[in-house]
């Protein structure tokens, strides 16, 4: 795909999905925080349509009441909670591939352009520590390429980590079960909304013309 | 100053009576202040609150918010200093309860004017584009998650609760004064029916409205109110209090209240009192605090509370059948008018004394032998509590226009702490602003308008006031009614060349009136009363009677119907939330002081 100017897209998309996982990384805490004062008073449904709303920005949950704090979610301000967050980025970074499924008159995003968009995650600390996420960047490009259907982003990679590594999470507890059922469903929404977000972006840097034409 | 539990202070001062104010101290939480609470005045001054202009001042808010994409806190604090000024609770609440109100208010009118509901609002700002957008998100968040309530419409509703209690408790029919078992009974059931309604809808009690009443140092700030005394008394516990144990606040609850206290009061058990010099501090310290503070926790509780003290004060209300509002009755007052000053500087009470008297001395001219029975037709038409005419006007009475003039002088003249040196009008300056007021009154429709005289009439009450109160300067009226009186003398003037008979009948501004004046006053304000009906006003230039008056007094909607109060406004919500500013361009961006901002672009969103 050509692109007005390919270093400032790559870049920008990398920026994008280094955001994004932040957000799902600070949405899960905000949502967990429910659990502890909010639980009749806060719809979790408001705050998945705030996250789902704001991809890239979880400022917007602070208008729930939420707070991310030793109070609320002290179980999530350990050292070895803190690594979901470069894992996080990581497990969306593996699936830069897909965005090759967005064409252009110039065609879609070559696999050298993916590449250097997954490089530039990298670089700016994603990390799949543990090796806790068990999708690679070389296998959803390998099922991208021979069109075949993709596994749902999930949160298996996380609750495994957590259930191993983070013992007050993997506690059972009603706030961690509350975190175990929110997640799945959270995850998979975010994903979906990121991709959305990605492909309105690579439209933005693109040198094509998306008019109508636009195939995904 | 002392407060006290209940306070007086003097209000109103005439040659007889001496009308007190009394006032309750309240202290609202998150606030170090105390809080003074006049009985019935704030109630009253409530009840009839006109919030039109906070409401104009909210859509100028919005309007403006919508245009720039933040609201202008000097704009907001403007419109929240309108609104404070309804009762001494929203004051105090200001910074924290009422904060939000000027939001509020734009809210609703948004919600009602456009005829989506706050779910529907928050969806559209959960992205929200501007700071402006942004605020309304997190408000209309706060009434999702229970954190807060619209507190304009809280506002609202509550005036209309005050209304329909005052008017349960206090309208009588033949507008005579009960017993005060009565009117205890009154609102006894009022409460109790607010009770049933509760308990039947499942409300629990104990999360509804309420008063608590501590002595200044029991309040829960007291440490922070009593700062001074406080520090002391940790200077002397400090040793002892370094090393206490931290409480866990999620172990306290109900049920070990007591429990915690006394943990607490095991610190200061072996405390000595203290030498008598730092007792005398003490002493200096507590005499100016109240003895008694009441905490209401809510809005409803703060008027529950007014009414419960009025009526331990012996404070009784009575609605007036002239003006049609509320005032304070003496239980033993047989005259059912109110002693509130309008707009004509006369009280109705007044007012209707001097009615009844020109009416007495007219029939009394024209057949003096029936005049007394007719006067006392009059009186028992109007009211039924009243003495006969005969002891309201004396037939003696040499000029009755005058007469309530130096009355209301002497039962209006306020005296209060911020007016120290009030001035009382000459007899002759009085004298002289009737006679005026005569001969514009006559001349409606050649030398003013109505609505002119109705202006005219109302600067002459205030001025009135304003040399009472000590705010004005006698010269200052003599100079109003100067140029008034040669106003009316150069139009006599004009009309004699023209006519010069008329010039002759015309009234000339004398010193002193003679006997034949007395006849061609008296016919000036029978005639006045004659017009009434269609003027609006009544002969002694004071409002006409409630369902004459054609500028009736703000009415703040119900909450069912504020949203057609709303709708009636000829401000469109489109402005303050949709793309329909004169000054935005084609392509939906706006320029503001060579700023451009762009807008947003609602969609509507459908209801699944």
């Amino acid at each position: 795909m050509d692109f007005i100017n390919e270093a400032a897209a790559v870049n920008g998309l990398a920026e994008e999905i280094v955001k994004g996982g932040v957000c799902l990384f600070n949405a899960v805490k905000y949502i967990y925080s429910i659990a502890e004062e909010g639980f009749y008073t806060v719809s979790i449904k408001d705050a998945f349509k705030i996250v789902l709303n704001n991809i890239t920005d979880t400022d917007s949950l602070t208008a729930l009441g939420l707070r991310i704090d030793e109070k609320n979610c002290g179980e999530m301000l350990g050292e070895e909670y803190e690594k979901v967050l470069p894992l996080m980025v990581y497990s969306l970074a593996v699936r830069i591939p897909v965005l090759k499924n967005l064409r252009g008159a110039s065609g879609p995003m070559t696999d050298d352009q993916l590449y250097k968009v997954y490089n530039a995650v990298m670089a700016r600390g994603a990390e799949n520590y543990k090796e806790a996420v068990t999708e690679s960047f070389m296998e959803i490009k390998y099922l991208v390429r021979k069109a075949k259907r993709l596994p749902p982003y999930n949160a298996d990679w996380y609750k495994t980590y957590i259930y191993t590594n983070v013992p007050a999470l993997a506690e059972i507890t009603n706030k961690n079960m509350f975190l175990l059922g929110f997640a799945d469903v959270l995850f998979a929404m975010f994903y979906s909304c990121l991709e959305e977000a990605l492909f309105e972006k690579i439209k933005e840097y693109s040198a094509d013309d998306f008019g109508e034409s636009v195939e995904i | 100053m002392c407060y006290n539990e209940i306070n007086y202070a003097p209000e109103k001062t005439s040659g007889k009576e001496v009308r007190k104010t009394e006032t309750a101290v309240f202290a609202v939480p998150g606030s170090n202040s105390f809080h003074k609470l006049e009985l019935s005045r704030s109630l009253l001054r409530f009840a009839e609150f006109d919030f039109t202009y906070f409401w104009e001042q909210c859509i100028e808010v919005g309007r403006n918010a919508r245009k720039t994409g933040r609201i202008s806190k000097n704009m907001e604090n403007m419109a929240i200093s309108a609104v404070v000024k309804c009762h001494p609770y929203v004051e105090a609440c200001a910074q924290t309860e009422f904060a939000s109100v000027v939001m509020d208010c734009i809210i609703a009118y948004i919600c009602h004017s456009e005829g989506i509901g706050l779910e529907e609002l928050w969806a559209r700002c959960v992205s929200p584009k501007s700071l402006y957008e942004k605020n309304i998100f997190y408000r209309v968040s706060e009434y999702k998650t229970s954190r807060g309530i619209n507190q304009w419409i809280n506002i609202v509703r509550m005036q209309e609760y005050a209304r329909s209690k005052l008017k349960f408790i206090y309208d009588c029919e033949s507008n005579v004064m009960l017993r005060p078992g009565d009117y205890r009974a009154r609102t006894e059931y009022f409460d109790l029916a607010f009770s049933v309604a509760a308990n039947e809808t499942g409300c629990p009690m104990d999360k509804l409205p309420s008063v608590k009443v501590y002595s200044p140092s029991q309040l829960p700030d007291s440490v922070f109110m009593m700062g001074r005394t406080s520090k002391n008394i940790y200077r002397r516990l400090s040793d002892v209090l370094r090393d206490a144990e931290q409480w866990d606040e999620k172990n306290l609850n109900d049920h070990n209240r007591d429990q915690t206290a006394l943990d607490a009061f095991s610190y200061v058990k072996d405390m000595p009192r203290p030498a008598e010099n730092d007792m005398r501090f003490v002493l200096e310290a507590i005499s100016e605090l109240p003895q008694r503070v009441y905490v209401p926790d809510s809005f409803k509780a703060m008027i529950d509370l007014e009414f419960t003290l009025m009526s331990e004060n012996g404070i009784y209300l009575s609605r007036c059948p002239r003006c049609g509002k509320y005032f304070v009755r003496d239980i033993n007052e047989k005259s059912p008018y109110c002693h509130r000053v309008n707009s004509s500087g006369m009280t109705c009470s007044e007012q209707i004394t001097e009615e009844l008297g020109i009416a007495a001395m007219k029939r009394n001219e024209e057949a003096p032998e029936t005049a007394a029975a007719e006067a006392d037709d009059l009186v028992s038409q109007e009211k039924t509590e009243i003495p006969s005419a005969e002891e309201q006007v004396p037939p003696e009475i040499p000029v009755p226009k005058e007469e309530p003039a130096e009355k209301a002088e002497e039962m209006t003249a306020p005296v209060t702490e911020e007016n120290p040196e009030p001035i009382e009008i000459p007899k002759e300056l009085e004298k002289r602003c009737q006679r005026v007021y005569n001969l514009l009154y006559k001349r409606i429709g050649t030398l003013m308008t109505e609505k002119e005289f109705r202006e005219w009439s109302g600067y002459l009450s205030d001025t009135k006031r304003d040399l009472r109160e000590g705010n004005a300067e006698i010269s200052q009226m003599e100079e109003f009614l100067d140029y008034w009186e040669t106003a009316v003398k150069k139009q006599s003037r004009k009309r004699g060349k023209h006519k010069s008979a008329a010039a002759e009948s015309e009234p000339v501004i004398r010193s002193e009136p003679s006997s034949g004046e007395l006849g061609s006053l008296f016919n000036e304000a029978l005639k006045a009363a004659e017009e009434k009906e269609d003027s609006g006003i009544s002969p002694a230039g004071t409002e006409a009677a409630p369902e004459e008056r054609e500028f009736k007094p703000f009415e703040p909607p119900k909450y069912s119907t504020v949203l057609e109060a709303m709708m009636d406004g000829k401000y469109k919500s489109e402005e303050l939330l949709t793309d329909s500013v004169s000054e935005t361009a084609a392509d939906g961006d706006i320029t503001v002081n060579g700023r451009k901002i762009t807008l947003p672009k609602w969609e509507k969103i459908k209801r699944e």
